[in-house]
């Protein structure tokens, strides 16, 4: 009798070991599988936010050249906003800046800056006085 | 990703300023750092330049009439020979408007 009491108590102990391992092995499978979830949201996240900054960038070099000075000053901020919040689109941002005082800023005697040149330079003075 | 310790610009890295032949009178690019701008035949007539970096910068033809260059750094006499200065033109410590065709 103590002999299938001990091979009970082995058992029932066996089993809990075996259980609990299940436990933490379905555990782990389901944190893995819901990591791999979060990082394909977190790569669709970015790639969506990518592709609207891509959008914005080529509206704002449309607006660039625009008639009306209001249209050529939001291009300007949103160009400058890019150049802050995506590192890696700076340099082109700011190229583009510059490209427009030479080609397109034109003379204004010996008055002050326009107002959208003078945005430009401070743009291009921000990132150029911390270089 | 932002900076705002640097103007809220985190890199541009290797930005070289080109300006070239730009109307660029009255702006202030004071403190800049200039290094290997190209600033060729642009106008900065009347201009705040003040303690801007012109290392290796391309000033041919860059018209500086009235122009502040303050306390300037790395302006070389070669630079301000290929500039536009006049008698306005204020020249960092140690370079004077001999060293360019004034009012040219």
């Amino acid at each position: 009798m103590a002999w299938w009491l001990s091979f009970s108590e082995l058992f029932r102990t066996f089993g809990l070991i075996l259980g609990g391992g299940l436990g933490i092995y379905i555990a782990w499978r389901r944190a893995v599988a819901a990591t791999r979830q979060a990082d394909a949201t977190l790569r669709q996240a970015e790639l969506a936010r990518r592709d609207h900054v891509a959008e914005l960038f080529n509206r704002a070099v449309g607006q660039l050249t625009d008639e009306k000075l209001e249209i050529r000053l939001g291009a300007i901020y949103t160009l400058r906003q890019i150049a802050r919040d995506f590192p890696d689109l700076a340099k082109p941002t700011l190229e583009l800046l510059s490209t427009y005082l030479r080609e397109r800023a034109g003379s204004y005697g010996e008055g002050e800056p326009p107002v959208d040149v003078r945005e430009i330079i401070n743009t291009l003075r921000n990132y150029l006085v911390r270089q | 990703m932002t900076n705002p310790a640097h103007g809220g610009f985190s890199d541009a890295e290797g930005f070289e300023l080109d300006v070239r032949g730009a109307f660029l009178r009255r702006t202030d690019l004071s403190f800049a750092n200039l290094e290997r701008a190209n600033l060729s035949g642009a106008d900065f007539s009347n201009a705040l330049l003040r303690g801007a970096n012109f290392k290796d910068a391309n000033l041919e033809g860059t018209i500086l009439k009235g122009a502040d260059l303050t306390d300037a750094r790395n302006l070389t006499r070669s630079q301000i020979a290929g500039a536009v200065i006049d008698e306005h033109t204020k020249l960092p410590r140690g370079l004077s408007a001999d060293d360019s065709a004034v009012g040219g």
